[in-house]
């Protein structure tokens, strides 16, 4: 089934290869956004079955964004994986007693990336 | 009329000073005669060490004691040189000099004369011995009949007692002794058996015998003794002392005092008395009190010395008297010694002994009553000994006592002292408390950490130092730990210790607990250390590590998110997107790596492992290299620099300097957009430099102006992608300037630009006048006229004016900047333009070139003649046209690059110097003789140096950082382009045989810094550089 996926990171080469990755791979369809405000924005449009968010972003931090997704009622449905560096047991303990998903360690494996979030997510047994 | 003074066979004859020993003459130094002569003239005293000096001492030459002793000492090695007899002067210890007194022979005369004296007296007084001979057997013979009155015993006791005196005046001294042993007996026993009368009897029978002996009458004593050997009378033999006092009580105290050393005392008062008593009892010794008489005690002195028979009598004065002149006195009366009243036993016995001893030796002779008086002595010396030993024992063991106690008191007073001090100067907190949890104890540390002062504190329970929600776990950790048989603990083991200031404020802290048990009551110390700042550093440190690595994994995610998309066959490489993905990754790893670069740079200079190498530098060649180096970038970019530079000295990290500068530089250009300018400007203030750099970008928003010098700070989230930045250029610039002692801000207004600032400190006193004329403003478009300046210069020495321009235009087009000057300015010119190249054109080309060969200055400039049209031709149109047809573009730009080619290659020395000034120095002294140098300041650079310029010369020191000289040389004999560069080794090292061989590649010179002179390396240096020009460059 075809998904479509919200790549939030100000790193510009990570919304490509994660872009590229995906579709190529998967067939997902992906949308991306540069931080966390253009991000909300998009979710909000766009409606995508699932957002990918980086957490170290400069103006708005990973975290910020997640809180401002879920306490927005047109996204607040949409789940969120964490693509971060930060993916230590205590960081992951912080992650899900916020109430996101999982968090998906960078540099991820590309070939791998879209399996991970369907496993995450429970798109896939 | 000729006076002698003798002693013995010692003559002195007081006019001459001549000094005869029996026939030897002695020469002496006047001084020693002096003292002689005084010594002579008073044979019969004591002369202190003082007066002998005040004796001998002249008006204007004053002689001290010292002085005195050594003229002494000389005398006596010279005198005792020429008698075989020993000294002529003894010592009487503690009193002073005197001549030694002679022996037996001189004496034999006077003791004959005495003895007829003697005998006249004897013949009248023999009836009245006879008579109280007869009195003392009247009275045995009445105890022999049990009939013995008291009165009868009394007054044969005294007439026993005058006999042991008058007879041993008169030299019959068993005679004397016997009555002594008579009066004894009789003292002794107030009852006699019949044994001891009979001893009495026996007694008195032979003292008629004596008395009817006349002769001798003062004979040598050891006869009389050898013909009357008995040991009772040996052991029995009594000195007779003669007391001069009417003080009863010092009698007595004197009576106590000798008479267990077998000294008799007789006493009297006044004068008559006394030369009575010298005459009944025949003293050994008189003791004056010079105080407690009805007499003169002085007078009395001088009358007894001036006696025939009295004169040696030795006399002690007893006397309270203290100052020196009375002391003097004393001794210049011819009293022999003195003893201070209240009377020391020791010493006037000691002193008495002594005399006797004296008096004994060499009066009766060597041997008289050697063994008694030697016991005696013996005796003294041994309870003066034990009770000295004694004395000095309990001394030593009050003194020990004392010490150990004075030690022990001193050591606990340190002991406090520092302890006190240790726990008034720590910095962590030291809090006492006692069983009922309140403070005894409030340290400085305490204080600071918590702002209580310790009167606040003590007296309060220790809740006030922790936040209420631990307070009661606190209580019972405190309590838990008093019942724990360990003695100290740690109380942050198990959980965090948070402590609360006076301010409310809490903190984290680190303590440890140690009971003491103080006489029954347990006390707790808590030693606690505020860690707020530990724990900032450790967040910093955790901040840091979490950036880092995020920073590090943003490229690495785009390399290998790249690469894994390619390797797995989904993509190719050639298509649009395997494009994309290869730049990515190629992008990536760029920035990966200048990432890893600057993380590791600022991580060095911010823990100072890597040290700012401070030298003097230019600040305008620092500038002018910076603007170099950005050149590319700014033309990239369309943005113009303009530099206002200052040559200014300034004590800095040349490379750091230039790295801030374009870091700066960078940043203004790439946030700047195209077409406009990024300005420099140095501001020279009193003890600092001011650098500027000013952009016309989008500015900085004031709520990044704060953070904008920290690590990964970007303005814009967009930045790092856009802009290739790592986000540590502007951290790396603080750490920088910081280390310099130098500081950096921003200045920025958004939509109009930003400027950033950093300051270096100048030395004091070094603002050079100079600066401010070079300090003009010099805009310039740098990608135009800065690399113009690099341009070789051609001087065109042209006297065929019609082709100056085609020449110009075609040299011009090549790169080359050119000069044209007529053959008549061509020398003046070279001399001032120093150019690179002299293309001399047209007539007398070879007589130009030969004028500028003959001078020093312009002669080694490489010269090119250019023949342009025949020497007759004299139509301007047609020499144009020859000269086209003439120069050979390719013939001409080939030749001037030949020509050129020196230049560049021309003797390039390359220093290896790690010590910036020397080097730069070094680097002027070549420049001075038109040789050009390359600098390196480490091994590596060295090595790598040579491989791209391969040096005509290397200059090298041996210590360096990166590889020493040593590997230098070794790298360099390895290769063969390489290995026989001459060298010019230049180190403080001193170095042997064995180093030199090492250390040789080419033509090689060892000069040692310190040892020889710039103007020494100037000399040798040149001097190999003539050897090699002259080698590889033959004429």
């Amino acid at each position: 089934m075809t998904k479509r996926i919200l790549v939030i990171d100000n790193e510009e080469y990570i919304q490509e290869i994660t872009k590229i990755c995906l579709e190529t791979v998967a067939g997902w369809q992906v949308i991306t956004a540069g931080s966390g405000q253009e991000g909300i924005q998009r979710a909000e449009v766009e409606s995508p079955d699932a957002i990918l968010l980086d957490v170290m972003m400069p103006d708005m931090d990973g975290l910020t964004t997640f809180q401002n997704l879920q306490a927005n009622p047109k996204t607040q449905s949409i789940p969120v994986l964490l693509l971060t560096a930060k993916t230590q047991a205590s960081d992951r303990r912080r992650y899900t007693e916020l109430g996101i998903k999982d968090a998906i360690a960078k540099p991820f494996e590309p070939l791998q990336l879209a399996e991970e979030i369907s496993i995450a997510l429970g798109w896939k047994s | 009329m000729q006076i002698l003074l003798e002693w013995g066979d010692l003559r002195l004859e007081p006019n001459r000073g001549e000094v005869t020993c029996g026939n030897q003459s002695v020469a002496l130094t006047p001084e020693e005669t002096s003292l002689l002569m005084l010594f002579l003239q008073h044979s019969q005293q004591i002369l202190s060490g003082g007066m002998i000096a005040i004796a001998l001492s002249l008006e204007d030459a004053m002689l001290d004691v010292a002085a005195v002793r050594t003229h002494l000492q000389q005398l006596q090695q010279k005198l005792q040189s020429v008698k075989s007899d020993g000294k002529v002067i003894e010592t009487v210890y503690g009193v002073g000099y005197r001549l030694k007194p002679l022996d037996e022979k001189p004496l034999q005369n006077r003791h004959a004369q005495i003895q007829a004296g003697v005998l006249a007296v004897w013949q009248r007084h023999k009836e009245r011995i006879r008579n109280q001979v007869g009195a003392i057997a009247q009275a045995v013979e009445a105890a022999a009949q049990n009939r013995l009155s008291s009165d009868l015993r009394t007054s044969a006791i005294a007439h026993a007692h005058t006999l042991a005196g008058s007879l041993g005046s008169f030299g019959k001294p068993n005679g004397s002794a016997i009555a002594r042993q008579i009066e004894s007996l009789l003292q002794d026993h107030s009852t006699l058996t019949s044994t001891e009368i009979a001893m009495l009897k026996d007694w008195i029978q032979k003292l008629h015998q004596e008395i009817e002996q006349n002769t001798p009458l003062l004979n040598a004593p050891e006869q009389e003794q050898e013909s009357n050997p008995s040991g009772l009378l040996k052991k029995t033999i009594e000195v007779n002392v003669l007391v001069v006092t009417t003080d009863s009580t010092l009698l007595s105290l004197l009576h106590t005092l000798l008479s267990p050393w077998g000294l008799r005392l007789s006493s009297a008062s006044e004068a008559q008395s006394v030369w009575q008593t010298l005459e009944t009892v025949a003293p050994k010794l008189l003791i004056l009190d010079l105080e407690q008489t009805q007499l003169d005690g002085l007078t009395l002195c001088q009358s007894i010395r001036d006696h025939a028979h009295w004169n040696r009598l030795p006399i002690i004065a007893l006397t309270t008297q203290l100052d020196a002149i009375a002391i003097n006195h004393i001794f210049a009366a011819g009293i022999h010694d003195y003893v201070r009243k209240p009377i020391i036993e020791a010493e006037l016995v000691t002193r008495i002994i002594y005399q006797l001893e004296r008096y004994l030796s060499s009066h009766l002779g060597s041997q008289a009553y050697p063994s008694e008086l030697q016991r005696i002595k013996n005796e003294l010396e041994r309870r003066v000994a034990e009770r000295t030993a004694e004395l000095v024992k309990v001394n030593q063991q009050l003194h020990a006592e004392l010490d150990e106690h004075r030690l022990t008191q001193s050591a606990l007073r340190a002991s406090q002292e520092r302890l006190s001090g240790i726990v008034e100067i720590a910095d962590d907190a030291i809090i006492s408390i006692d069983r009922n949890y309140t403070m005894t104890l409030f340290n400085s540390g305490a204080e600071k950490i918590f702002g209580y002062s310790a009167s606040e504190a003590i007296g309060q329970p220790l809740d006030l130092l922790i936040p209420d929600r631990f307070a009661q776990v606190h209580r019972r950790h405190v309590s838990e730990f008093g019942h724990a048989a360990q003695a100290t603990q740690r109380m942050d083991s198990r959980r965090e210790i948070w402590g609360r200031r006076k301010n409310g404020e809490e903190f984290p802290a680190e303590a440890s607990i140690a009971k003491l048990n103080a006489e029954g009551e347990i006390i707790y110390t808590v030693y606690l250390r505020d860690i707020t700042e530990r724990k900032q550093i450790e967040r910093m440190k955790d901040e840091f590590v979490s950036m880092v690595s995020h920073e590090l994994r943003t490229p690495l995610t785009s390399i290998h998110g790249s690469l894994g998309m390619l390797a797995s066959g989904l993509l190719k490489a050639d298509s649009d997107q395997g494009k994309r993905l290869l730049h990515i990754a190629v992008e990536s790893t760029d920035r990966l790596v200048r990432l890893i670069n600057d993380i590791l740079d600022i991580e060095r200079i911010e823990s100072g492992r890597v040290k700012m190498e401070k030298a003097t530098c230019d600040l305008a060649d620092l500038i002018d290299e910076a603007i170099e180096l950005m050149l590319p970038l700014a033309e990239k970019a369309g943005i113009t620099l303009s530099i206002s530079n200052v040559s200014i000295p300034v004590p800095c990290d040349r490379d750091r300097i230039i790295q801030t500068l374009t870091n700066l530089l960078s940043n203004a250009i790439k946030f700047s957009p195209r077409d406009r300018t990024v300005w420099v400007n140095v501001e020279v203030q009193t003890d600092h430099v001011l650098i500027a750099v000013k952009d016309q970008g989008r500015g900085i928003p004031a709520d990044k102006i704060s953070s904008i010098f920290e690590r990964f700070q970007q303005v814009d989230s967009s930045d790092s992608r856009n802009h290739d930045g790592t986000g540590l250029g502007l951290a790396i610039c603080q750490s920088i300037v910081q280390q310099h002692n130098g500081e950096i801000w921003v200045e920025s207004d958004v939509g109009v630009g930003s400027t950033f600032y950093f300051t270096l400190p100048l030395p004091p006193t070094e603002i050079p006048l100079s600066c401010a004329q070079r300090n003009s403003v010099l805009t310039r478009s740098p990608n135009v006229e800065s690399i113009a300046e690099r341009k070789p210069l051609v001087l065109i020495c042209n006297n065929a004016a019609s082709i100056q321009l085609t020449l110009e235009n075609l040299l011009e087009r090549q790169g080359y900047r050119v000069l044209t000057v007529s053959g008549q300015q061509a020398a003046a010119a070279a001399e001032t333009h120093h150019p690179d190249v002299i293309l001399l054109v047209g007539d007398q080309a070879w007589e130009t070139m030969a004028s500028l060969k003959q001078k020093a200055t312009t002669s080694k400039i490489p010269m090119i003649v250019c023949r342009v049209s025949p020497p007759h031709s004299d139509d301007v149109e047609s020499s144009i046209t020859q000269a086209d047809e003439m120069i050979d573009e390719v013939a001409v730009f080939e030749l001037l690059r030949q020509a050129l080619a020196p230049v560049s290659n021309q003797m390039e020395v390359l220093i290896v110097e790690d010590d910036a000034e020397l080097a730069e120095m070094l680097k002027i002294l070549f420049e001075q003789h038109g040789i050009s140098t390359i600098r390196a300041s480490t091994g590596r650079e060295a090595i790598r140096l040579s491989q791209q310029m391969n040096p005509d010369l290397l200059v090298l020191d041996l210590l360096l950082p990166g590889g020493d000289g040593f590997t230098v040389v070794e790298w360099l004999q390895q290769h063969s382009q390489l290995c026989h560069t001459p060298l010019v080794v230049y180190s403080v090292k001193e170095l042997n045989r064995l180093e030199r061989d090492r250390l040789t590649l080419g033509p090689t010179e060892f000069l040692t810094k310190g040892r020889v002179t710039i103007q020494e390396f100037e000399q040798r240096v040149m001097a190999l550089v003539q050897r090699i020009t002259q080698t590889t460059k033959p004429q």
